[in-house]
């Protein structure tokens, strides 16, 4: 669809290589500059040792998601930015809600993006830290598997960090 | 009891068809790495393999870990109080909850002592018993390892960790005995390694010590050098005292019978300082006091002591006429002043480690005497 214009404009333009990454999972296509997404070590690897066609499937990553990898990639590969506008940048993508969050830090760890881990699980981590641990479960999918007893033992070990939560 | 987290403030729940995929385990720590401890100890709740993980060794001494001190002021039949101070921010102290020793009853005042550090805990002793605090966690363990040997106005102590068996060890010294308790075992051992400082190499090499007759009675009370050759004493259940000297290897040469009618209560330090030909042997003992005794009789005399908060420093050596002239160093006359060199034989404790005294090679410059005082010795 909109990858044929794009490889026209490419063929035009040699110096500025690009690639094009699909998303398996609603196969959207986002077509970057070959710089931009060497930044994610999982598509070096691919690119150097020829793997890579001219389309990048990558699977497990929606296209919403990979919209922010490469928003993500894109600022750290403007050698111009500087560190107070990364860090806006960065703030800006990771102001999601706790989900997408967690989606983004799976692409990032899938696509081996070490900076965008880093910001991504802090934010996980600030936004998870004063929740009640139940919710915790909820949110990560985790089954308790205490006995209410057990539970409780744990509990009491830390009792002080409990104090006004339920 | 104040602040109730609003349980409506968790994000709607996402639709079931992008239901959460599995989180790699790796993912996991890294987000908890990040969070505060506090969190991370409610989080323990989550299930038990958060609780495994966040209690890992390994998890915990990966999280980002602030520099800090903690201040013990004690205060005479009043509750201690301890402050923290963090190295990172602004120094102001801050005080921090005392220990509690067991679920309830919160350490007051008796004796708090703050003897080592390591990996965030603190090994203290509080009415004469053992325990491992944590300050940021605020777990207090009782250490089953008896204190009962140990004093603990005059002891050195350190506490260690042994990544490579992941095993805990408090190193706890009085006057020359020394203990090794793994927090595995929860036995004491007692450490002894007599070392000479080697001139010729400046190094240390360690001297085989002679085999203990009573095996758990391996303690060392006193090193001498007697007639040059290096001569160790050791105590035997607190009521005899072996004296062994090196002569083609370590050879038994007589027992003090009356150890207690030497030492006293406490013996920890006894100095063979000279043979007499009679069947006598000067003593130096708990850096206090001279006696001789004498090994066919059985009994001793005092012949120097020195008063309740002094202590007596001596060293035996060989007179000879040699100068150091050559050497090039201002030459100072004393017209009256102690015969030879006097030797430290006094442990300093240290919150860390027990660091083995620096003791001086023979001062009369001859090779003639080759054994000088060597202490026990720890490395890192």
């Amino acid at each position: 669809m909109a990858s044929a214009p794009e490889n026209e404009k490419n063929a035009s333009a040699p110096e500025k290589k690009t690639l094009t990454l699909k998303s398996m999972i609603n196969n959207e296509e986002f077509v970057v500059d070959e710089h931009v997404a060497l930044q994610s070590v999982t598509i070096k690897n691919m690119v150097d040792s020829d793997c890579a066609g001219d389309v990048i499937p990558v699977p497990t990553i929606s296209g919403e998601i990979l919209a922010l990898v490469i928003e993500y990639c894109k600022n750290h590969a403007n050698p111009s930015a500087s560190e107070d506008d990364l860090k806006k940048a960065d703030a800006g993508i990771v102001a999601k809600d706790i989900y997408t969050l967690i989606d983004l830090v799976l692409a990032a760890n899938f696509l081996d993006i070490k900076g965008l881990l880093e910001v991504t699980s802090q934010k996980i981590a600030d936004s998870i830290k004063d929740l009640p641990h139940q919710d915790v479960r909820e949110i990560f999918g985790v089954e308790n598997d205490y006995t209410p007893e057990e539970e409780a033992a744990v509990r009491a070990e830390h009792d002080w960090a409990f104090e006004g939560f339920p | 009891m104040s602040t109730t987290v609003n349980r409506s403030s968790l994000p709607p729940f996402r639709p079931k068809v992008s239901l959460l995929p599995h989180i790699p385990e790796e993912i996991v720590l890294e987000i908890l790495i990040h969070l505060p401890i506090r969190s991370l100890l409610r989080f323990k709740c989550v299930c038990k393999h958060w609780q495994h993980r966040i209690s890992n060794s390994k998890f915990s001494l990966s999280m980002q870990r602030h520099r800090s001190m903690i201040i013990c002021k004690r205060m005479y039949r009043r509750p201690f109080n301890l402050y923290i101070i963090d190295n990172e921010e602004e120094a102001f102290l801050r005080e921090v909850p005392r220990p509690r020793q067991n679920k309830n009853k919160e350490m007051s005042v008796d004796w708090f002592q703050i003897l080592g550090s390591c990996n965030g805990f603190l090994l203290v002793s509080y009415s004469r018993k053992l325990y491992l605090w944590n300050p940021l966690t605020r777990q207090c363990t009782k250490l089953l390892i008896s204190l009962s040997w140990w004093d603990s106005h005059s002891g050195c102590t350190g506490f260690c960790y042994d990544s490579t068996t992941d095993e805990y060890k408090v190193v706890m010294g009085l006057g020359s005995v020394v203990m090794v308790a793994s927090i595995r075992s929860k036995n004491w051992s007692k450490i002894h390694q007599i070392v000479y400082f080697d001139p010729v190499t400046d190094k240390f090499v360690e001297v085989p010590a002679p085999r203990p007759t009573i095996e758990e009675w391996n303690v060392v009370m006193g090193l001498g050098v007697v007639d040059g050759s290096l001569c160790v004493v050791r105590n035997c259940e607190n009521r005899y005292a072996e004296v062994f000297i090196v002569k083609e290897s370590w050879t038994r040469m007589f027992i003090i019978n009356n150890l207690t009618g030497l030492c006293g209560a406490f013996k920890y330090e006894l100095v063979p300082l000279c043979f007499k030909k009679n069947g006598e042997v000067v003593v130096a003992v708990n850096g206090k006091t001279i006696f001789v005794y004498n090994t066919v009789e059985k009994s001793q005399r005092e012949i120097h002591s020195a008063d309740n908060y002094g202590e007596i420093n001596v060293i035996s050596y060989m007179e000879s006429l040699v100068s150091i002239s050559e050497y090039g160093h201002e030459e100072d006359r004393i017209e009256e002043g102690p015969k030879g060199a006097t030797m430290n034989l006094l442990y300093r404790p240290t919150n860390t480690l027990i660091e083995s005294e620096n003791t001086p090679m023979t001062t009369t410059g001859m090779r003639k005497i080759p054994w000088t005082f060597g202490r026990v010795r720890f490395l890192g």
